[in-house]
């Protein structure tokens, strides 16, 4: 049997080529993963800022009621920031209070969520705008 | 055996690149990242557009009220319009001042912009601008609401607009309680704006009447008669006159005399209101005596002798006389006006005068004479009846008494007629200027001789006064025709005035419709009808689709697979729903009101009443606006469109306590009184969708 060493040689890939592709593929894979995984967190990021967002937009609604209604306070008790420059006028802090649990507890459960992260708006709301009589402006 | 390798060999190129092939691999795996970063890049944005655009929607909401604020407490805008915040948002408001358009009224725009990062949300409040007056003058305005003590009596004077066929309910006569000025220890509050719309309670006595137009209030008050100075005339008994003898044959007077005639049957007192060092004072206006300018008789020269002129001891009166004066400790009735009219032109009109014509006989001239034929006749004046005023004169009705001197000569018996000496009563109009403290005629009918230039009587109830100076009344008599008073004494009888309250307003005098087809105020000189078109006619029923509402404190998510795919959280298929009907709306003007005009402004209260259609689908949830009673609302007319006060009539309509705040009005004007300023109501909300900035 005869047997030609050349060809045999020349019929598979080098291991150079072999560990280049392999670096190649590696990269790209792994950036393949770390950008999804990145992405995964993402998405999981976006789904708590929504909850922030939807906590902090229906706990912003609650507090413009109260003042709209005259209540100068928010749940627990505490007066609103009067606004130096406008009479009558509040401040409200948006991000809900620790105790927020409390009177979310009187809510549907999908605004009871506990946050570690607030997102502050400061509305300035006007005690009482749509309440008309006479004696007050 | 023996293999042919040679025809089994592939050759370098069919074998291909494994690094070729692994960047292909790589770059499918970039373009899948790539794709799947694509794919999640709407959440990430979403995420961010979402954060700022309740950023936006906050600094948004934040300028159109701190704008607003300002509106509301100061009248006027804040010197800046825009503000960074501490959230990292911005505001900016526009104001849109919409004149009067049609039949609305000035409306005023507040759109603020909130912008956070590349996103813009939109507040718009549509305010409904309303002012205590339409004209910014030097003085401020003084709009009052004198409190008043109600008691049901049968009208016979409120006119029904709207329903004339309806039986007249009883409604409250406006009777005093102790408003009398001048009782500073017990007077009932008085409601009073001015400046803002903040309705103060001040210890304001005011009198039955009160007047003012574009100057200080004037109060009038009567005064009971037994307070009532009573006039007096100095007259001269001829010496040796047997009737000036009694029974001993004594002298009974000798001289001048006192005689005093009987107090008129009602008086007024006058006050003027000043506003001096932030509080309101009241000023007594001296009594409109002597007007003529005569000398007052002094009391020290009052002769003490008393001739009785009581029937049937003398019947004879005065041969002369000299001067009237006021007494105040008149002894009774010595001298009686004949109730019918005219009152009193000669003095035939003394009672009993002739009682004993036996005991006449001829006296003779004891004096001279000569003096008291060149004395020209004489005026005193009592007050009465109802007042006006224009600027800072007031205006009242009097008794006008013209006393004409003795002439000479002397009476003759049995005839009852005092020859040449005699005192006339007869209506008139005086006017005080506050400034100069003046007494002045402004309508005198009754001339130096006795005649009168007119025999039209004035409704002293009734007296209105215009610009230049030219009054207004009522006829006594019946027909009840316009009267006007000229300032040279005569007068005009005009048109036919309906029962109830006539006014003034821009120099012209009005009266309430009384024709149901045209309900208004009526023009007594043009007939033209200031009607209530410009007032909405009918508030719009509201319907639409409704959306199940949250229930047993969970929400109710029945249908949200139906949702709108445009995102709308509305069910595709809703069910129209009427939440509150459509409503027609009616005005008259409210029986019991008072009329108050300034300039161009006409301040009264209007009966609003509301009558209900059939909704157009079915009922759902209760908006329903009251229907029970008419809703009296206190009104302001600018010439052109009519303005309810404070909050426009939609306020009035559904918020409980915004209706008038008495039915006696007056508006007055001082300086250093704060200017008006104008009132905002939100009548309308409006949230534009937000948007990328481009």
């Amino acid at each position: 049997m005869k047997f030609h060493r050349r060809q045999l040689t020349y019929s598979g890939f080098t291991l150079i080529e072999l560990m280049i592709a392999m670096v190649f593929i590696l990269i790209a894979f792994f950036g393949y993963v770390a950008l999804h995984s990145r992405i995964l967190h993402s998405g999981q990021r976006l789904e708590e800022r929504e909850k922030i967002r939807s906590a902090t937009d229906f706990y912003a609604a609650l507090l413009i009621a109260r003042a709209t209604m005259g209540i100068d306070s928010y749940m627990n008790g505490d007066k609103f920031v009067p606004e130096a420059t406008t009479k009558n006028a509040y401040i409200i802090d948006t991000s809900p209070d620790p105790n927020a649990a409390q009177w979310l507890a009187n809510y549907p459960p999908e605004f009871a969520i506990s946050m570690d992260e607030t997102m502050q708006l400061s509305p300035t709301i006007l005690g009482k705008p749509y309440q008309y009589q006479w004696t007050a402006r | 055996m023996c293999y042919n390798f040679k025809m089994r060999t592939v050759s370098r190129g069919q074998q291909g690149n494994i690094i070729l092939a692994a960047l292909c691999v790589a770059i499918f795996l970039f373009f899948l990242s790539v794709a799947m970063i694509w794919t999640n890049r709407q959440d990430i944005a979403l995420s961010l557009s979402m954060e700022h655009k309740m950023k936006a929607e906050a600094a948004a909401r934040t300028g159109a009220m701190s704008v607003y604020g300002a509106l509301r407490s100061d009248g006027q805008p804040p010197s800046s319009l825009e503000q960074e915040l501490d959230s990292g948002s911005s505001w900016k408001v526009e104001l849109v001042r919409l004149p009067s358009e049609g039949k609305r009224g000035p409306v005023l725009l507040v759109r603020s912009r909130g912008t956070s990062g590349p996103l813009s949300s939109y507040y718009t409040l549509h305010l409904l601008e309303t002012d205590l007056s339409s004209q910014q003058s030097a003085d401020g305005r003084f709009l009052g609401f004198p409190s008043f003590v109600a008691s049901m009596k049968n009208p016979g004077e409120n006119i029904e607009q709207q329903s004339p066929s309806e039986p007249e309910a009883p409604t409250p006569e406006v009777q005093e309680g102790s408003l009398e000025p001048g009782k500073a220890s017990d007077p009932l509050p008085a409601k009073v704006l001015y400046g803002d719309f903040e309705a103060k309670d001040i210890k304001l006595g005011v009198g039955k009447t009160l007047a003012a137009n574009q100057g200080p209030l004037f109060s009038g008050d009567e005064v009971p008669v037994t307070k009532t100075k009573a006039f007096g005339v100095v007259t001269y008994v001829p010496a040796f006159d047997p009737m000036s003898l009694d029974d001993n044959l004594k002298l009974r007077a000798f001289g001048p005399v006192a005689v005093t005639l009987p107090p008129p049957d009602d008086s007024v007192i006058l006050k003027v209101l000043h506003y001096r060092n932030d509080d309101f004072e009241w000023e007594d206006i001296p009594a409109a005596f002597n007007v003529s300018g005569v000398p007052e008789q002094k009391s020290q020269d009052i002769p003490k002798g008393q001739l009785d002129l009581d029937p049937p001891s003398n019947p004879f009166w005065t041969h002369v006389s000299a001067r009237m004066f006021l007494r105040d400790d008149y002894p009774g009735l010595r001298y009686i006006w004949r109730d019918e009219e005219p009152p009193s032109t000669y003095a035939s009109d003394v009672v009993l005068l002739d009682k004993k014509p036996a005991e006449k006989a001829a006296t003779q001239d004891t004096i001279d004479w000569s003096a008291a034929k060149k004395t020209p006749a004489y005026r005193q004046y009592t007050l009465r009846g109802s007042i006006a005023a224009y600027g800072k004169t007031v205006y009242c009705h009097a008794w006008e008494y013209l006393y004409i001197f003795h002439n000479g000569n002397r009476p003759i018996h049995p005839m009852p007629e005092l020859l040449g000496a005699s005192v006339i009563r007869w209506p008139s109009v005086l006017k005080f200027d506050s400034e100069a403290k003046i007494w002045t005629q402004a309508w005198s009918p009754l001339k130096d001789n006795g005649d009168l230039r007119s025999r039209l009587l004035p409704d002293p109830n009734y007296l209105l006064v215009d610009s230049k100076g030219d009054c207004y009344s009522v006829t006594l008599k019946a027909p009840r025709k316009l009267l006007k008073l000229l300032r040279n004494g005569n007068a005009t009888a005009g048109v036919n005035v309906p029962n109830g309250k006539i006014f003034l307003y821009q120099d012209e005098p009005y009266a309430v419709s009384s024709d149901p087809a045209k309900p208004g105020l009526l023009n007594l000189v043009s007939s033209k009808v200031i009607g209530f078109d410009t007032l909405p006619q009918r508030i719009p029923e509201i319907s639409g689709p409704v959306v199940p509402g949250i229930e047993d404190e969970e929400l109710d998510t029945t249908g949200t697979s139906e949702l709108d795919p445009t995102g709308f959280a509305e069910p595709t298929t809703p069910e129209i729903r009427t939440v509150r009907n459509e409503y027609n709306l009616r005005y008259r003007v409210s029986p019991a009101t008072d009329f108050a005009a300034d300039g161009k402004d006409l301040y009264l209260n209007l009966e609003v009443t509301l009558t209900e259609e059939e909704p157009s689908y079915e009922k759902f949830g209760d908006l329903s606006l009251k229907l029970e009673d008419p809703i009296t609302v206190l009104a302001r007319f600018d010439g052109e469109h009519w303005h309810i006060l404070p909050n426009g009539l939609m306020a009035a309509l559904t918020k409980p306590g915004l209706g008038t705040l008495g039915n006696r009005i007056f508006c007055a004007r001082y300086p250093g009184l704060p200017k008006a300023v104008p009132r905002y109501t939100v009548v309308s909300v409006s949230t534009n969708p937000f948007e990328f900035e481009r």
